[in-house]
């Protein structure tokens, strides 16, 4: 597996594991996603997909240095 | 002096913009700026180059969708565009709640006399789809778009561009506080999205721009 | 202590409550909570070891 695939499961599983009454809205599409619609951007790799999956790892890089 | 927010209102995304930003409009009353307020099918090109043009507004909030190289109104429609119209954005105090606009419209009016805030990537809104209905009631968005309103409500108050965004990046990290020791099911989602904007957030130009009203 | 635990275990301190019991990992196509790898790391497992290098690579610890 690349670490580009273990990075997309990961983000995937914890998309999967999002609470139901969660929506994010992100870039330029009028819409606000929920835990389905968020996971297929990232399964198509849309550019919403990969933005949400390099929020996702930022996050994850961060809390480790005690930034958030 | 004057104000000018454009405010539109056509998709679920932007209407969250629109509610919240009615706060501000009426903020800008109360201050005694002489406000201009553009909201969903006023928010066009053609309307909004006018008003600025024949105003010279002091201070401009754009609500909308964004890019780095475009801000957009009502329905979408591009009002500012780098490379043809950003000039209109020269010698103000300009906040873009627009994604990315920073990065390319922000970079190219930035100077010693224009100040330039808004995100340098996409911006993230959250919401709690269990408040659908009354914007109001929705929590979550609030965490998201109340340091936004901070923002400029400082800037109004006198405050300085980058005292604005530190005031904003402060309640920021205060939301993200909370929602890192809440109990809930869904706080920890909304984390990576809250600390997105944080990072994000930025000013260009004229750090020390105020407004006076 | 598998070596570089120590990473991992600072890391996790540092983690709000919430978080540590949501995916950090998949291991054969099997989702790893932060508490799960934790018990792996700490255990010093054959699982934990191969989290534990995941987590490194990815610059996640």
């Amino acid at each position: 597996m690349t670490q580009e695939e273990m990075v997309r499961k990961i983000i995937l599983e914890r998309l999967k594991a999002m609470a139901p009454n969660v929506k994010i809205a992100l870039g330029s599409k009028g819409e606000f996603l929920d835990r389905d619609a968020l996971m297929k951007e990232v399964q198509n790799s849309t550019q919403v997909g990969k933005k949400i999956v390099e929020i996702q790892m930022r996050y994850l890089r961060a809390l480790k240095e005690g930034i958030v | 002096m004057k104000t000018l927010f454009v405010r539109p209102s056509h998709d679920d995304v932007v209407s969250y913009l629109y509610f919240y930003s009615k706060e501000l409009v009426e903020e800008s009353r109360k201050r005694n700026f002489e406000t201009l307020n553009k909201e969903k099918k006023d928010a066009t090109q053609k309307i909004i180059s006018d008003i600025i043009l024949k105003n010279e507004p002091a201070f401009i909030m754009f609500n909308g969708h964004g890019s780095p190289n475009i801000i957009c109104g009502h329905n979408d429609g591009f009002i500012i565009i780098k490379g043809n119209n950003h000039g209109l954005l020269k010698n103000k105090i300009v906040y873009s709640l627009s994604c990315s606009s920073a990065a390319g419209i922000g970079k190219a009016v930035a100077d010693k006399n224009t100040a330039f805030i808004g995100y340098t990537d996409e911006f993230a809104l959250g919401m709690d789809v269990d408040c659908q209905a009354s914007i109001h009631r929705d929590k979550r968005a609030r965490l998201f778009l109340e340091p936004s309103n901070l923002l400029v409500k400082s800037l109004l108050k006198g405050n300085s561009a980058v005292e604005a965004v530190e005031k904003a990046k402060r309640m920021m990290k205060e939301n993200i506080s909370r929602l890192r020791t809440e109990h809930s099911d869904d706080a920890k989602d909304y984390l990576p999205f809250l600390f997105n904007n944080y990072l994000i957030l930025e000013v260009l130009g004229e750090k020390n721009a105020r407004l006076q009203a | 202590m598998l070596k570089n635990a120590y990473r991992f275990f600072k890391a996790y301190s540092n983690l709000p409550l919430e978080e540590r019991k949501n995916p950090i990992m998949v291991i054969d196509d099997d989702p790893i909570s932060w508490n799960l790898a934790y018990e792996e790391i700490n255990n010093e497992t054959k699982n934990g070891e191969e989290i534990l290098k995941n987590l490194i690579d990815l610059e996640i610890v």
